[in-house]
């Protein structure tokens, strides 16, 4: 690797894959549990006769166009999800939302212990290097990003092994002066002697407001493409329409996305008026937010106040809002759409958490693959009082914090690997993992299809 | 004993390569990407080695390189940067740096450099 080849820009080699700087040590550490292994190896076929038993009106070949789509703009992805149970005891999945940069690689046990590059090189190797060797450029490679460098310098390794060749690993913040878009074409600077290399591909993790700077219909392929962004990978409100629509085709052929209640575009007046129509909880997002950033838990009056208070003062006039999935039961909630948190499973104190859970997927070449899992929990258990003053962010928020984002950090106590050890403890088996899966296919068809229709 | 360096650069993605490779090496490794951070690491740990980036966020590498001088006489230094600049190197060497070196560079280049010295 050569280092600082321009300003904060540098020229990775093959050979310059190190798992230590890739992986968390603790999962370095880890094998993963014969359970996620299992169903990371089932077939498109395996995973539809299971799923139409799972859910019974869901029609076969509904299920394998979904699978085997190739999504156009949205070929990488990561769905968070949450296990959830209504009244009557009757569990499901529920999609929380959609990413078009996950992160999940350095949470990832190897699935084979033998291929060292585990996820980033299935990743590279059945979805970008199709991608790229099916695109007519002339250029470089690169790796663009402006956070979670731990995964990015080993997606940036793992392409100059599978490519053999160099790539510019380059953070893209705004006001970057070594990445710039010139008619739509991306150019790194590599220094006063080379000047600004055409880039022909990029495999792209930038995440703040990253339509700033990346043009809709770049002529460098990147994987994902802005457009995956704007069609809900990213917006939140986009992304709902899209399910919708979703909704609405399949509706005859037993499939569905299933998401909390959710109410589109709400303007801030309305939001206590809602907050009452809903039974006093909501969950509010903002569009645009990221990475549990302007997601807000609200469950009585002096949040609510808080809360509004503080989105007052924010850009944003329309939200986005859904109903909160309970952490115990709640007297005098609409049976039909009342949700709660399984939760996991009581550890020695008898306490349980909310947890999510994260799958990462690549479309590949036979459709759409699972590529890596992990879980985050709670920090305050499901079944303890919040304490007076406490936020219920903290009994129903899982996403970690923004410190762990760079990777660099090690702060794990709420991370649950899908590994031997933890598994276990979220309580869930195959069949959750199958219905976690075709959920987040059924996103990912859905963002792409209305990419599609916005953008072609 | 495993010697101590400090390496104080802004960009997360060269300290971060350039600590992982130190401590392969058996050095103890700190790291700060601004001069703020840098001095407050200088006072409060017992260090050996400083690796200066000349241009950081908040103001010069030089005043860390000075900084680390006042703290320890015998504490080595060296600086980096992408610019060549006679009279930043000369000021520099005054202040004590050992060597000033060139950007881009491998991490494997600076074992040799530092051994040199």
């Amino acid at each position: 690797m050569k280092l600082s080849i321009a300003e904060k820009v540098h020229l990775v080699e093959k050979g310059d894959f190190e798992p230590s700087e890739h992986w968390y040590p603790r999962v370095l550490n880890s094998n993963i549990h014969p359970l996620v292994a299992y169903f990371l190896n089932l077939t498109h076929e395996q995973l539809v006769e299971r799923y139409s038993r799972l859910s019974p009106k869901a029609n076969k070949d509904a299920l394998f166009e979904i699978l085997r789509y190739q999504p156009k703009y949205f070929r990488w992805s990561g769905t968070d999800l949450m296990h959830v149970t209504n009244q009557e005891g009757n569990r499901a999945i529920t999609v929380i939302e959609t990413n078009s940069c996950p992160s999940g690689q350095k949470s990832m046990p190897l699935l084979d212990l033998n291929k060292e590059q585990g996820g980033y090189e299935r990743l590279i190797a059945q979805t970008f290097k199709p991608m790229v060797d099916k695109h007519d450029a002339v250029g470089s490679l690169a790796v663009i990003y402006d956070k979670n460098p731990m995964e990015n310098i080993g997606y940036a390794a793992t392409i100059a092994d599978v490519f053999d060749e160099n790539v510019y690993l380059a953070e893209y913040k705004e006001n970057s002066e070594s990445v710039k878009f010139e008619d739509n074409q991306l150019y790194i600077f590599g220094g006063d002697e080379e000047g600004w290399i055409p880039i022909r591909a990029a495999f792209r993790y930038v995440t703040q407001q990253p339509w700033n700077r990346i043009p809709q219909k770049s002529k460098t392929l990147l994987v994902n493409p802005i457009e995956a962004c704007l069609a809900g990978g990213r917006n939140k409100e986009v992304a709902s329409q899209a399910y919708e629509d979703f909704n609405a085709k399949f509706a005859e052929r037993g499939i569905q996305i299933f998401t909390p209640k959710t109410y589109s575009n709400v303007p801030i007046g309305d939001l206590e008026h809602l907050f009452h129509e809903l039974g006093g909880s909501m969950v509010i997002k903002a569009p645009d937010s990221n990475a549990g950033q302007g997601v807000m838990t609200i469950v009585n009056e002096a949040e609510l106040k808080f809360h509004l208070a503080e989105l007052r003062a924010q850009p944003a006039t329309h939200f986005l809002v859904q109903q909160l999935i309970h952490a115990n039961y709640v007297q005098g909630t609409n049976p039909e759409s009342s949700w709660y948190h399984v939760g996991s499973l009581p550890d020695k104190k008898g306490r349980t958490y909310a947890f999510d859970i994260r799958l990462m997927m690549h479309a590949t070449e036979e459709g759409i693959r699972p590529l890596a899992a992990y879980s985050r929990k709670s920090r305050h258990p499901l079944n303890e009082p919040i304490p007076e003053g406490m936020s219920s962010w903290e009994v129903y928020g899982t996403n970690l914090s923004v410190k762990e984002e760079d990777g660099w950090s090690y702060e794990d106590q709420r991370l649950n690997l899908f590994d031997i050890r933890n598994f276990g403890q979220l309580g869930l088996g195959v069949d959750e993992l199958i219905r976690s899966f075709v959920q987040s296919v059924m996103a990912v068809y859905a963002i792409d299809q209305h990419a599609q229709k916005m953008f072609d | 004993m495993n010697r101590s360096i400090l390496v104080v650069e802004d960009d997360i993605v060269f300290c971060k390569m350039l600590t992982r490779y130190f401590q392969k090496h058996n050095y103890t490794t700190y790291d700060a990407q601004n001069v703020q951070d840098a001095l407050k690491l200088i006072h409060a740990e017992q260090l050996d080695i400083l690796l200066i980036d000349y241009k950081l966020p908040d103001g010069s590498g030089l005043d860390v390189l000075q900084a680390g001088k006042e703290k320890a006489q015998n504490i080595r230094c060296f600086m980096m940067s992408r610019v060549k600049d006679a009279s930043l190197e000369e000021k520099a060497s005054e202040l004590g740096a050992e060597n000033f070196i060139q950007k881009p560079f491998s991490p494997q280049d600076l074992l040799p450099i530092m051994q040199n010295h």
